[in-house]
């Protein structure tokens, strides 16, 4: 099916910037959520090691969690540096819960928690589910054995809060960028309508000389500047050279 | 020139990219004003974090009756948030005037940051209020808290420019194959069409308003042709501008994995630090000398299997490599058999578009016809690690290779659509053979030339750049995404000033001089290093290889064709051509190795100056070898 060059480029710009736009959207995107991750997993860091360090004290001197007294007002100091913490936990070396501050958001009515197998690692981070991010490290006496493992859950709401923002203002304002193409556009159908009807006067003297003995008629007037590219000019600069050839050689015969 | 400027197509491009830079403009800032926010919030309440649990042991303190002035243990706490956070500068705690009466830390960073003057500015302070109506005062180094800022916005402007460069070769493909060629090729049948030859008809047709044109212009110099008891032929003028997207699309396949290449590979292959780096190397050793040995190989297949058959069957073999490196390699002989295979695609594809070149145009354009395909290469060295290091950062390793593989593809579906057949007569690409290669390899200046030039260019390109690079920043903890804006400035560099130092080359006529001037700047580049460590230092480094390869590798094949004179009257520029290439690529291969030996032995930093001392050895040798062969041969 043919299609003018408008259509051709017109389509060309359009899907040119969307994917620009497009792209730089998604990657600006992907490079926040890392920066931005990393900043929040940086600050449950904090949380999880400042637990840490009041559990220490009781470790260094020889005491198991479970034989700490005071265990759930630390932790609740522990929870009160930050509101978006939600619980920290304290579990023996088998996984079993030792003390709990906070409102546990996973291992709730007899369920196994989903960081449930990574109790064994020395310190991990993990996503727990949509808005909870979740971190622990192993406890250790002060031989280097197991003494249990603390855990620490916070809430990620802000985080995917400022995710799904940004999201939203650059697919906004990508859209409304492409707006910028009306007049591109506008521009392209005006320079291409002037080539078109050179082309088009091109054609019908080509017509002529197809059809009568366009020898004698007199070349068509063209204007260079309406060709799209200097290229273009010397084409048209060409035909006016060719058209004397052409009418001599392939016109019809007298 | 002057005419270019005036045509509508132009005026039309430039205000097309205006468009494009005011839609991406636009876009980075959102990004900015919302991440900026976000990302300084998340700061402050990290400061609040670490404040608050402080502030919770000192106001049990003052609950048990300790006085303010009789508190103690702040610089334990110092220590144990510092050793989670290395950059507190200082704790202190006041009193209500601001006197300070504890402090912890950093003592001049804390004296500087309750200052009165602007040298304050370089720290962070977070305040929070005390029962004894003190405050506690916790500092940040400015400029390190806000390195991630800084980063991003980096990275937001590298997307803004690389999301630019794509979209202009985009236009400029289309533009070129829509507008600019058809008429090219009407301009040549008119004029053949002028002087009453009618030997050519135009082969290109368009279904467009031009196209109509076209056909009847077509029927009229057939009929005419006829009548003169000729036959004319189509004529379809080669489409270069397909070469430049095609090998920028096999070159961006690799580049998009480059900057977690070596740590990638070593943790796949497992072993220690320094042994890690070493297996690295010797899979992208491998990966190279592949290439190198691959390619005169492609040249031979060229000539019987074809340009469409050849591009499209190494894209593919790459698309195999690249997705077997991601999904199946386990160990080091895996790793290697599939970075082999992609090796052997990339030699493929390569050879394939040099093919192209070489058929479409002769001595008076095939400068331009390089460029063309060079332009893709370098456009493809900007774009890949710089978007890479952003997508292996968020998706992992793995997925960036089958990105990779997947861009493959996307080369050999794109090849289908923009290879033409082979113009007959078309010139073979450069083979050796048992005749030639004695009396290249013969040549005394230019196996001098090769020796210490080519290689050493070739070795710290990949040793240094490619290798060592990204192990430097992984070892200063830096993210993917740093890694690659710095492997970027490489092509960036060689872009911005291989046309100016190029011309400048040539009107000086001093393609030796430049040989060795590019020498000694990469060995300037890599020994400075050793001054300024850091990324300051590291960026120098790679800003200095790119301008240095931009100016001595076209030199060099200049250089090449003028001390091989004999050979290239005997031979022709082709087996000389051939030889460049092979031991170039030969180099490349050593790179990896090479440096990761120099790593395992001396550490990062003391490869890189090893590096710089064989580049500077080299260039003063190459030196030498030119100041006698001007005294032997004097003008």
């Amino acid at each position: 099916m043919p299609t003018t060059l408008f259509v051709r480029l017109a389509v060309t710009m359009t899907a040119v910037m969307i994917l620009a736009v497009t792209l730089a959207a998604y990657l600006n995107q992907m490079r926040f959520q890392q920066t931005y991750g990393a900043m929040v997993e940086h600050r449950l860091d904090v949380i999880l090691e400042t637990a840490y360090r009041d559990l220490h004290v009781g470790l260094a001197l020889g005491l198991r969690p479970s034989a700490m007294d005071g265990l759930p007002q630390t932790l609740d100091r522990a929870l009160a540096i930050s509101a978006d913490t939600m619980a920290i936990h304290v579990l023996d070396c088998d996984g079993a819960r030792v003390a709990t501050a906070g409102r546990a958001t996973t291992g709730q009515a007899g369920t196994a928690p989903t960081w449930q197998d990574r109790l064994d690692a020395p310190r991990w981070t993990m996503a727990q589910g949509h808005m909870v991010a979740v971190a622990g490290r192993r406890l250790t006496d002060s031989l280097g054995d197991c003494a249990g493992v603390l855990v620490v859950e916070m809430s990620t709401q802000a985080q995917v809060a400022a995710f799904d923002a940004m999201a939203d203002r650059l697919w906004r304002g990508g859209t409304l960028s492409l707006l910028l193409l009306g007049p591109l556009l506008g521009g392209l159908a005006l320079v291409l309508r002037r080539r078109r009807a050179m082309i088009a006067r091109l054609d019908a003297d080509l017509a002529m000389i197809a059809a009568a003995d366009g020898s004698a008629l007199a070349a068509p007037h063209i204007d260079p500047r309406h060709a799209l590219t200097e290229s273009e000019a010397r084409m048209v600069a060409s035909y006016t050279a060719a058209r004397q050839a052409l009418a001599i050689d392939a016109g019809p015969r007298p | 020139m002057t005419a270019w400027l005036r045509s509508p197509l132009t005026h039309l491009s430039l205000a097309a990219g205006l468009v494009l830079v005011l839609a991406l403009a636009w876009v980075s800032w959102l990004t900015v004003e919302s991440g900026d926010a976000a990302l300084y919030a998340e700061l402050n309440a990290k400061a609040q974090v670490q404040g608050e649990a402080v502030r919770r042991k000192v106001e049990r303190a003052f609950d048990y009756g300790v006085p303010a002035a009789g508190l103690s243990g702040l610089g334990a706490l110092h220590d144990g948030l510092a050793q989670d956070d290395p950059h507190l500068a200082f704790l202190a705690i006041t009193t209500a005037e601001g006197d300070i009466l504890h402090a912890a830390g950093d003592a001049a960073a804390l004296g500087t940051a309750l200052g009165d003057d602007g040298a304050a500015a370089r720290y962070l302070v977070t305040r929070l209020p005390l029962s004894h109506d003190g405050a506690l005062v916790l500092g940040h180094d400015r400029e390190a808290v806000l390195r991630p800022l800084t980063d991003i916005h980096l990275d937001i402007a590298t997307v803004l420019v690389v999301s630019l460069a794509l979209s202009f070769e985009l236009l400029l493909l289309v533009i070129t194959l829509t507008v600019v060629l058809p008429a090219r090729t009407a301009e040549r049948v008119l004029a053949e069409t002028a002087a009453r030859r009618y030997g050519l008809t135009h082969g290109q047709m368009m279904r467009d308003e031009l196209g109509a044109f076209l056909a009847r212009l077509n029927a009229l110099i057939t009929c005419a042709a006829g009548r003169l008891g000729r036959a004319p032929r189509p004529l379809r003028l080669p489409r270069l501008i397909g070469v430049r997207l095609l090998a920028f699309l096999f070159v961006f396949a690799e580049e998009l994995a480059r900057p977690i290449m070596p740590t990638f590979f070593a943790e796949i292959t497992g072993g220690g630090a320094a042994d890690g780096q070493v297996t690295a190397g010797i899979a992208m050793a491998v990966h190279m000398l592949v290439i190198a040995i691959a390619m005169p190989i492609g040249s031979v297949l060229y000539q019987h299997v074809g340009r469409l058959p050849l591009y499209v069957g190494g894209a593919l073999l790459a698309t195999v490599g690249l997705a077997g490196t991601g999904f199946f390699a386990d160990g080091l002989w895996s790793l290697t058999a599939w970075r082999a295979l992609s090796g052997l695609g990339y030699a493929a594809t390569f050879v394939a578009c040099q093919g192209v070149v070489l058929d479409s145009t002769g001595d008076g354009d095939r400068v331009q016809g390089s460029a063309m395909m060079v332009g893709g290469i370098m456009l493809a060295d900007i774009c890949g690690p710089a978007i890479g290091g952003i997508i292996a950062a968020h998706v992992g390793a793995h997925t960036t290779f089958i990105l990779g593989a997947a861009v493959g593809v996307v080369a050999a579906c794109a090849a289908a659509l923009l290879l033409d057949r082979a113009q007959e007569g078309a010139e073979a690409p450069p083979r050796l053979t048992r005749h030639t290669l004695p009396a290249v390899l013969g040549n005394g200046r230019l196996m001098a030339l090769l020796l210490l030039a080519a290689v050493p260019a070739k070795l710290v390109l990949t040793g240094f750049l490619f290798f060592l690079v990204p192990i430097v920043l992984r070892d200063a903890d830096a993210p993917a995404a740093d890694t690659g804006r710095v492997i970027m400035l490489y092509g960036l560099a060689a872009l911005v000033a291989g046309p100016i130092l190029a011309r400048l080359t040539d009107r000086l006529g001093v393609t030796r001089g430049a040989v060795t001037a590019g020498g000694l700047l990469t060995a300037a580049g890599l020994l400075q290093l050793g001054w300024a460590p850091g990324m300051a230092g590291l960026v120098t480094a790679v800003v200095a290889l790119g301008l240095a390869q931009s100016l001595s590798i076209p030199a060099q094949l200049a250089a090449a064709l003028q001390v091989a004179d004999t050979a290239v009257a005997a031979h022709g520029k082709g087996p000389v051509l051939a030889v460049l290439r092979v031991i170039e690529r030969l180099g490349a291969a050593a790179g990896p190795l090479v440096a990761a030996g120099l790593a395992a032995t001396f550490g990062t930093a003391g490869a890189v100056w090893m590096l710089g001392i064989y580049a500077g050895i080299s260039s003063c040798l190459l030196l030498l070898v030119h100041r006698q062969s001007a005294v032997a041969r004097p003008a």
